[in-house]
């Protein structure tokens, strides 16, 4: 003991060694937590990493970020195991006329790689997050700005705290009766970005007053007693000091929206796709074409194919790509937030 | 002996007959079915059967049975962990120990759900099954047992879902207990761990159970990882096994959605059905959110 003995030193007694054991069990659970997180970001990275990356020059897989998902064919060839996508098989045989008889073992999806999926997911969130910014501010303004509190407001209010906690696969069957039969859009890009749109609004509008709150009274009243109107001091004196948190706040529901699966299931995303998005004869048939979606291939890939080396190639590569997209929007939203507390001082 | 009950039994079932046959004379086909027998068939249906040979049954029984088992045992997980770490993290960890779990634990609630299913297949399920294989162990409940994909395995990754939200709403509540609160407690002469149990925790329970509400909310919605890893049969789970019936394959009410959706007929009683689901789902979801609002209204210490 090299404490100085003093009056106030820890005394060790029952009741001390109960304390510390209880803390104990608390920091077990704390940790056990963070452990299990860790295994699961662990597992995903690992063995994902071998299909994004290789040992070799560019170090990345680039056929896995640039090529569509094709079918792998496994056969034996002149005593040797081979493994071909697709395209590559159906070269070979040409090449080779025996080959066309020769036994294989095929999967789906295992060859090729996801760029159609990346591209759709990122059409996805940029479409669904334009809309929901829009209609969010918007709406928030409206709130926090011009309503008057009364029996109307109240019941807006509600209605919002109580949307955020809606599952999301009832969004999406909002979203396909809605958007897919009722407005006749069929499963398109446009019905997957309002039904994500809607999803998410509750969190843009909550952050969006939480930040236009934030704005002191006195650059308002400063702005009207110079003779401004109210939309004038909105626009010019509030709106742009409450932007950057609002933009801030929003990207969380980023991470949202590109997380979910459940809501494009039936109104955005298609299993399988051949053409990409900008592969359209008017330009008015983009909007009203569906997309494949990282997130929906990870389903597809988990549950419709078997489970075996082959596959979970492409089953953790795609996990790994994905994960780490929201992960990144997600660790970005946890930063600026963090670093944003301090930053205007009124 | 075995041949006249036999006998016996065929003489009643043929006796039953004239009966059927007049309750089907008098059955008129065109007849709509009154709405009542339509919502207790399938408040109270005990099946649920579609694009059957015979006749469907769209009963929600076996769905929200399954649905709240599996929430169930997400909570058991989740609640302690999820309320354990907000206990620690505001009230014993050090300041440094604070900055890193937060942000850890808000990582956690972003990986998406797809991936955690993905995971439950991949990984988790298959390693369940061998922890319930391994022999010292055969004493719980329901081990050891062969399905890969069961409640156990969607309660347990759900319960990595619930945690955060848990957490987070559960750490905001214990930060609202006011300072004074603690040091009053301190002044009196309390430990550190008679402070938290009699003082902090009280004065934030209402706090505390509005958050465990909210993660059940946030578990009951879930569709991924349900779909992906509860089993997927469609029947009331068996409760008579007991405690071990956590080990079973159940479906869920947003899992069927996600499953059936795609491949209904439009219109149809089947497709009707399926929003009807989603109702419930929407309205137990705004039940949940009503009553966690309550008890934070109601119970809310005053501080003056």
């Amino acid at each position: 003991m090299n404490a100085p003995d003093h009056l106030f030193r820890p005394r060790h007694n029952a009741a001390r060694r109960a304390e510390s054991a209880t803390f104990w069990v608390f920091r077990a659970a704390t940790y056990f937590i963070l452990l299990c997180g860790a295994i699961v970001f662990l597992d995903i990275f690992v063995k994902g990493g071998r299909t994004v990356f290789k040992a070799e020059a560019p170090f990345v897989n680039t056929t896995f970020f640039t090529a569509a998902p094709e079918s792998l064919y496994l056969f034996e060839w002149q005593g040797r195991k081979r493994e071909m996508g697709d395209r590559e098989f159906r070269a070979f045989k040409e090449q080779h006329p025996a080959a066309a008889s020769v036994k294989t073992e095929s999967y789906v999806y295992s060859a090729g790689g996801i760029f159609p999926c990346i591209v759709g997911t990122v059409l996805l969130v940029v479409g669904s997050m334009a809309i929901a910014l829009v209609l969010g501010v918007c709406a928030a303004i409206y709130l926090n700005e011009y309503a008057r509190d009364g029996q109307f407001i109240r019941f807006v209010r509600l209605a919002i705290l109580n949307l955020a906690g809606v599952p999301s696969i009832v969004f999406g069957l909002f979203g396909f009766g809605m958007f897919v039969i009722f407005f006749g859009w069929n499963v398109s890009l446009l019905a997957g970005w309002f039904t994500l749109a809607f999803m998410v609004l509750p969190v843009v509008i909550t952050a969006s007053e939480e930040s236009l709150k934030g704005v002191p009274k006195g650059f308002r009243e400063g702005s009207l007693a110079l003779g401004a109107t109210k939309w004038q001091t909105i626009r010019k004196n509030v709106l742009p000091y409450a932007l950057p948190g609002i933009l801030t706040s929003s990207i969380l529901g980023i991470a949202r929206v590109a997380g979910e699966t459940a809501p494009i299931m039936f109104t955005a995303a298609y299993v399988v796709r051949d053409k990409l998005p900008w592969d359209v004869a008017r330009a008015g048939d983009f909007f009203f074409q569906g997309v494949m979606a990282l997130p929906y291939h990870i389903y597809v890939v988990s549950s419709k194919i078997p489970q075996n080396d082959y596959t979970e190639r492409v089953q953790y590569g795609t996990a790994f790509v994905f994960l780490l997209i929201v992960a990144l929007i997600a660790a970005s939203s946890i930063l600026l937030r963090h670093r944003r507390r301090h930053r205007y001082k009124w | 002996m075995r041949a006249d009950t036999f006998k016996q039994l065929t003489r009643d079932y043929l006796a039953g007959f004239p009966a059927i046959e007049k309750d089907l004379e008098q059955w008129d086909y065109t007849r709509p079915v009154p709405v009542t027998q339509a919502f207790t068939a399938f408040v109270f249906g005990r099946q649920w059967l579609t694009a059957s040979f015979w006749q469907d049954w769209y009963g929600v029984l076996p769905l929200l049975a399954g649905s709240l088992m599996v929430s169930f045992v997400a909570l058991i997980i989740a609640v302690p962990l999820g309320v354990g770490a907000a206990i620690y993290v505001n009230q014993i960890a050090t300041l440094r120990e604070q900055h890193f779990i937060k942000p850890g634990i808000e990582f956690i609630s972003a990986i998406p759900s797809v991936v955690l299913g993905f995971f439950g297949i991949a990984v988790l399920g298959q390693a369940l099954r061998a922890l319930s294989q391994v022999s010292w162990l055969a004493w719980l409940p329901g081990f050891p047992y062969s399905e890969r994909l069961n409640i156990l395995t969607a309660g347990c990754l759900l319960a990595l879902l619930a945690v955060p939200t848990i957490f987070s709403l559960a750490e905001d509540a214990l930060n609202h207990v006011p300072r004074a609160f603690r040091e009053a407690s301190f002044a009196l002469g309390a430990s550190r761990l008679q402070t938290i149990v009699k003082i902090v925790v009280p004065a934030s329970l209402s706090g505390i159970v509005s958050a465990v509400l909210l993660g059940l909310g946030r578990v009951v919605g879930e569709t991924m990882v349900v779909l992906l890893c509860a089993g997927n049969r469609i029947a009331i789970p068996d409760f008579t096994a007991g405690l071990a019936v956590i080990t079973q394959p159940v479906h869920t009410m947003t899992g069927i959605i996600a499953q059936e959706m795609g491949e209904v007929v439009r219109g149809s009683i089947h497709y009707r059905a399926l929003f009807v689901v989603g109702l419930v789902l929407f309205v137990l979801s705004l039940l949940i959110n009503y009553v966690a609002q309550k008890i934070v209204r109601r119970y809310r210490i005053s501080v003056g």
